[in-house]
């Protein structure tokens, strides 16, 4: 019984830690960010197996973890509520063109984040050739450019009337 | 989820969600703050709010940690003051309630001998000089969690109880 309390008193700490700490806390890893995880997953080990370095005791961690998991996914599906506590909801920071200087700097991106990926995407130039940006569930960045046919009715129409 | 068209893009974007979750974030970022101030203070282990004494002033003085945590080592630092021991043997005594949350890792110096009396455990030292301040270390180890009553005694002195916050 110890196993499985103190596999959930970890998964709900490390939850919230983690939801508090904002989406972006780990959405980009870098070297240091790897690090730190590794330091992370070092530190809550000790007070996860509490010296029972038993099979069963691994075992039934494993179990405890993945199996709270894949509950928390199942209610997930059954209530929004619940969805979006797990995986919070997706943020427009650039709405048709607009960049919300406000909501960048709640949510700790600034430009550069949003061009780099701008760029990586869509081999975009310049920050006003973006549409839409949107910070996903998951941290990570999706620019839409303005260009790309679907997002731009004009630029469509026009690449259907030009001549091949 | 439900999904809002926002202009040219369907997304499940919930603005009153995301104000919330910001409060709740900051809530949490000062919730955090504070853990981390009252762990430097000594409420969460070893600081200088856990640090006390015990029977200052008297014959028998006790250092102890008031909040310890589980499975961490923990010292408890007793001095016999002057005079307080007749003849050649220091008796102190530990409740056996308190010593059934706790491993006992080793007593320096080691005793002589341990009697067991009833509810407590007693101690004996051999003392060269009681004319000056010996002092005992024991070390332990909190195998429980929870708040725990310690008593503390020397025979033919003073008897002194605390409590321990033992942190999961």
């Amino acid at each position: 019984m110890d196993s499985i309390l103190r596999g959930l008193a970890t998964y709900f700490f490390l939850l919230l830690i983690f939801r508090i700490s904002g989406k972006r806390a780990l959405a980009e890893i870098t070297t240091f960010d790897a690090v730190l995880l590794l330091i992370i997953s070092e530190s809550i080990q000790q007070a996860l197996i509490d010296g029972d370095e038993s099979m069963t005791n691994s075992f039934l961690l494993v179990l405890t973890l993945i199996g709270v998991n894949v509950l928390m996914q199942f209610l997930g599906t059954r209530s929004t509520k619940v969805d979006k506590f797990l995986n919070d909801v997706p943020l427009l920071l650039i709405e048709d063109g607009h960049i919300h200087q406000d909501r960048l700097k709640r949510v700790r991106v600034t430009e550069d984040d949003i061009l780099e990926q701008a760029r990586a995407q869509f081999g975009v130039e310049r920050l006003d050739q973006i549409k839409y940006a949107v910070l996903e569930r998951s941290g990570g960045i999706s620019a839409i450019p303005k260009y790309v046919s679907w997002a731009n009715p004009e630029v469509s129409n026009k690449v259907a009337e030009s001549p091949s | 989820m439900a999904m809002e068209r926002i202009g040219d893009i369907e997304l499940s974007q919930d603005l009153d969600y995301q104000r919330r979750s910001w409060i709740a974030q900051r809530v949490g970022w000062i919730f955090f703050g504070l853990l981390m101030v009252a762990a430097f203070a000594g409420f969460l282990g070893a600081g200088p709010f856990s640090a006390a004494t015990a029977g200052e002033g008297t014959p028998l003085q006790v250092q102890y940690g008031r909040f310890v945590r589980h499975r961490a080592p923990v010292e408890m630092k007793i001095a016999v003051q002057p005079g307080a021991v007749q003849g050649e043997e220091a008796r102190i005594s530990v409740n056996r309630e308190y010593l059934e949350q706790v491993e006992i890792q080793n007593v320096v110096p080691e005793p002589d001998s341990v009697e067991t009396a009833g509810d407590r455990l007693t101690y004996v030292f051999k003392v060269a000089n009681a004319g000056e301040v010996n002092k005992l270390t024991f070390n332990f180890m909190p195998i429980t969690i929870g708040q725990h009553e310690v008593r503390v005694g020397l025979e033919g002195g003073p008897e002194h109880t605390f409590k321990q916050m033992i942190y999961p």
